[in-house]
């Protein structure tokens, strides 16, 4: 009997251990799981099946008209699509009931002051849960500064300025889910200094605005960091939706750069890569924006052959790996051919990319609730600070508690012809476009390479919490 | 030539590029109002949707040229047809009145379009025979951008040439400065009104279809150079085409030498310049009417 | 009878400018409408030209009812106007100002009685020496000399001109006076209005005198000089 005894409280021990350094494992499971995907086969984006009633409310606030009214269907389309995936499946449970998502379009025109409106609207009138932004960093910083004031849960999946989340502007209910302009900037130094050790001269052209500024500014202190042989031939800030860029690829051209560094976006990064190329300037540019596949398409294959990419999604070599990615890349791209204006252009024909970005972050965003079981700001909050979760391509995101910044590995694609995409693109019809250049190699940025920065001061603000 | 005088030399072609897209669009602006005393808040939104129909023909022609041909002057017909049945009929509610129609119209533009082709940037390719660069002497500079140079001469001396030559533009002239006047005379203004309003968004298509290969096609393409033609029509002085003229040139040099030797005050020269001129001259360099 | 308006009533907004104003104009005579600053003279020529629509009334030219036509159909119809403040085309050649009055572009040569650029140059001299030089470059009194020659270039048959003397030397009042007389010796007839009373009399063979927005009292010239009432009521000041 004696013996016996002893025997079980080793077992039990033993389970105790087990189970005890299981569970911190099982946490970190937290992840994007295509198995559990809804019957995506009705997804139509032109023609979306929007909930109404008790739900769990998202507002897009983006530009749906004016200069950038594209932007605001890509994103439309980007977070409708998980809308739809979790309603297939039935909501989500929240406080005690399971709930539809339902994506509102809050048009903030681009300017500031409807941007506050509109976001006030939304959270007072709408009595939206999350308020998911936007194209300009000056417009994010309203939102924010709306959220913070009513204590609503924003996110920003598509400003990326690393000033939205220092301690002047920071607030506990913002998250920045996107890619930072720091991680950009250093992310490219490190690619060009430490991977490619090639080209050493370097031309900055950003937009004349915060986010510009900031990008070049990431930029520079990431040659300083991993690339000081780098040299800086030139550095210029043009106006936003400028005309004509030909005076400054002239001097770009003058300066013998090598490689233009850019952070601009549509419709600036089209008009840019047209002009230079229509000019005779065939040097690469390292780019956040330049993607969007029909620009790609107008300046042709030969024209996007070597640009480089860096992205916030992707993989490193072969797109397609696991029979999930298949899965989740078909639940989007088998129903794009019945999908009508806008949604028809190239721009929405794979889901990966940019718009693969704004999914992924509102399935992380939306498995945040699930689990937090609530729409509780606080709950909410609770649950995402310092939480980490696996996208479909098994990259993990990590949500820094101190100042609500993403840590993630990031991607380098370089551009090249249809018949090379296959080293990205590995399965039918091994092409991702068949008449502009597109990913081919790519590689992985470690996180830990490519860091947001964080400002200092934020420690002592946030001791308390 | 030189490295840096190529250099310099593009700059001002550059300039000159620009600045003919800018005249093409601020002439019609400035003769409208010059005439009829109409700030056509819609002319740049003509310039837009002409550079859709651009898109549109080359889609199903697949010819620049005849886009060149058909698209502005469908603009110029509903330019026409805008000031035939809904501006003279608000004529009678004056300036105010005007204006809102105008805007009313423009908006009503930006949003077919959009149902039309949607809000993504289209693609315009330059025709083949205009691609590429010519070198002379060191400088290398692009075929288009000569084309654009050379088509916008065209459309200038043929202008001046119907201005200044024909009995036509000799009324234009006179009506810019005394319409009523004109009209007592015998001569049937509203006609002339309708046939310079349709030159006027005529004009405004080809530059349209013009700087379509340059900057694709998208809604935010009358805002974006709207701007620059409506400061170009205020310093020039409003209904002075000869204003219009340099200022446009002015601009376009100012925008390119800018880039080059202060390129952080670029973006805001031209406002620069529109101020220092208003200053001085209120009415613009060649305004006389209020 | 040539022209002839009847109750015409002309607004300017809510003001009523000309309150059942009528006169008329017989083939070959010279009407004078007279009376101090401010009564409608002007409103009154406007409104037969169609410059401004008349809320009721009527315009009779030539048998054709013309009420509320566009300027140019009235100028058409064989009305010429001069009018008070000239409005020459100053960015025009004196040339181009002459040619601005031919009616559809051409000139009719075969008619002997036509006023023609040759005819305008033989009663205006100055205009021959000075054919290219701009309308804004000339004195106030050749720039009336003008503005009439330019309206005789599109034939009209009646001839309304407006304060023709205002602001002219002495010499040049006797000239455009003449200029006048031999318009009207040449078969057209003038509705004038001239504050300049010795001028205006010389010229006229009958008279309207309007008070504020109306009609006062109509008369031959003889009959005006024997009325010193009329006269004092509307005229002195």
């Amino acid at each position: 009997m004696k013996g016996k005894k002893w025997l079980l409280s080793i077992v039990v021990v033993v389970c105790c251990i087990a189970l005890l350094g299981l569970s911190p494992a099982m946490g970190a499971k937290s992840k994007f799981d295509p198995s559990k995907m809804g019957d995506m086969s009705d997804l139509d984006l032109s023609n979306p099946v929007i909930p109404t009633g008790d739900t769990i409310k998202i507002a897009i606030v983006a530009s749906f008209s004016g200069p950038a009214a594209a932007v605001g269907d890509i994103y439309f389309a980007s977070v409708q699509s998980v809308a739809h995936d979790y309603n297939k499946r039935g909501g989500i449970l929240v406080d005690g009931k399971k709930k539809l998502v339902q994506v509102i379009k809050a048009n903030h025109e681009s300017k500031v002051p409807i941007a506050k409106k509109v976001s006030e609207r939304m959270v007072l009138q709408e009595k939206v849960d999350v308020l998911w932004g936007t194209n300009g960093s000056h417009l994010m910083k309203v939102i924010n500064q709306v959220a913070d004031k009513y204590k609503t849960i924003a996110v920003s999946a598509a400003a990326v300025s690393d000033e939205l989340y220092d301690a002047q502007n920071f607030s506990r209910y913002s998250f920045m889910t996107s890619i930072s302009t720091s991680q950009v900037g250093r992310g490219m130094a490190y690619y060009y200094g430490q991977v490619r050790k090639k080209e050493t001269k370097f031309y900055i052209l950003c937009q004349d605005y915060l986010f510009g500024h900031s990008i070049a500014g990431g930029f520079k202190a990431g040659l300083k960091e991993y690339y000081p042989d780098a040299e800086l031939v030139g550095e210029d800030y043009h106006k936003l939706f400028l005309t004509d860029f030909a005076p400054y690829l002239t001097k770009v051209k003058a300066a013998g750069a090598e490689v233009v560094y850019t952070g601009d976006w549509i419709p600036d990064a089209a008009n840019l890569l047209v002009q230079a190329r229509q000019m005779g300037l065939d040097l690469p540019f390292a780019n956040l924006f330049i993607n969007n596949p029909p620009f790609l398409q107008q300046v042709g294959i030969e024209g996007t052959d070597g640009l480089v990419h860096i992205g916030q999604i992707g993989s490193d070599g072969k797109a397609f790996k696991t029979e999930g990615q298949i899965k989740y890349y078909k639940a989007w791209n088998d129903q794009y051919p019945k999908w009508k204006k806008p949604f028809d252009t190239t721009t929405y024909e794979h889901g990966t990319g940019t718009i693969g970005a704004y999914r992924m972050q509102t399935y992380w965003l939306l498995d945040v609730i699930e689990r937090a079981g609530s729409t509780d700001p606080e709950k909410i909050i609770k649950v995402w600070e310092n939480d980490t979760w696996e996208d479909v391509n098994g990259t993990v995101y990590k949500m820094r508690g101190i100042d609500h910044k993403t840590e993630r590995d990031l991607f380098i694609e370089l551009y090249v012809p249809p018949e090379q995409q296959k080293e990205s693109m590995n399965i039918e019809p091994y092409y991702w476009f068949k008449d502009c250049s597109n990913t081919g190699p790519s590689y992985k940025l470690p996180a830990d390479k490519v860091t947001p920065v964080m400002d200092p001061k934020l420690k002592d603000i946030r001791k308390g919490s | 030539m030189d490295p840096v005088t190529a250099m310099y030399v593009a700059q001002g072609m550059h300039g000159l590029a620009y600045g003919m897209i800018l005249f093409l669009l601020a002439s019609g602006l400035t003769l409208i109002f010059g005439m009829m005393g109409i700030l056509n808040l819609a002319h740049a939104t003509f310039f837009m949707l002409s550079a859709y129909l651009c898109y549109q023909v080359i889609a199903w022609t697949g010819s620049f040229w005849l886009a060149l041909l058909i698209a502005p002057i469908v603009t110029g017909i509903i330019g026409v047809l805008l000031e035939r049945f809904l501006l003279r009929k608000v004529h009678a509610f004056g300036h105010i009145g005007e204006l809102i129609l105008t805007v009313g119209v423009s908006l009503v533009i930006l949003e077919s379009v959009k149902v039309f082709w949607g809000t993504e940037s289209l693609p315009v390719q330059i025709p083949n025979v205009l691609q590429g660069l010519v070198t002379a002497g060191g400088l290398d500079y692009p075929i288009y951008r000569l084309f654009i140079i050379g088509l916008s001469l065209v459309i200038l001396i043929v202008l001046m040439l119907i201005l200044y030559k024909t009995r036509l533009g000799m009324v234009v002239r006179a009506a810019v400065s005394d319409a009523d006047m004109v009209d007592a005379l015998g001569i049937n203004v509203p006609l002339v009104f309708m046939l310079v309003f349709g030159v006027g968004t005529w004009m405004a298509g080809v530059a349209g279809v013009a700087i379509a290969p340059i900057l694709t096609v998208f809604p935010g393409l009358a805002d974006q150079v709207g701007m620059d033609a409506f400061i170009v029509v205020v310093v020039g002085g409003f209904g002075s085409l000869g204003g219009a003229l340099l200022v446009a040139i002015i601009c376009g040099l100012l925008n390119s030498y800018g880039v080059q030797f202060v390129s952080q005050l670029a973006p805001v020269l031209m406002y620069i310049f529109m101020a220092i001129v208003l200053v001085f001259k209120p009415m613009g360099l060649f305004g006389e009417r209020e | 009878m040539l022209l002839e308006a009847t109750n015409l009533n002309t607004y300017y907004g809510e003001s009523h400018a000309l309150q059942d104003m009528s006169l008329n104009v017989e083939d070959g005579e010279v009407v004078a409408l007279l009376g101090r600053n401010g009564m409608g003279k002007s409103t009154t020529m406007k409104t037969i030209m169609g410059l401004l629509k008349p809320r009721s009334g009527k315009v009779i030219f030539d048998g054709r009812d013309i009420t509320g036509q566009r300027p140019h159909k009235v100028a058409r119809a064989g009305i010429g106007y001069v009018p008070e403040e000239r409005r020459i085309f100053p960015n025009l050649s004196v040339l181009d100002n002459l040619m601005m009055g031919v009616k559809g572009g051409k000139v009719d040569t075969s008619n002997a009685n036509i006023w023609t650029i040759e005819k305008i140059f033989e009663r205006f001299p100055f205009m021959r020496d000075r054919t290219n030089q701009k309308g804004a470059l000339l004195s106030g009194g050749e720039q009336q000399m003008l503005t009439i020659g330019r309206t005789l270039m599109g034939n009209p048959r009646l001839l309304m001109v407006d304060e023709p003397t205002e602001g002219l030397s002495p010499v040049m009042v006797k000239e455009v006076r003449d200029v006048l007389a031999a318009i009207c010796k040449s078969g057209i007839s003038i509705l004038l209005v001239e504050h300049n009373l010795k001028v205006a009399m010389s010229l006229a063979d009958r008279v309207y005198l309007m008070g504020k927005a109306h009609l006062g009292f109509t008369g031959t010239i003889a009959e005006l000089d024997a009325n010193p009432e009329a006269r004092a009521k509307y005229l002195e000041v």
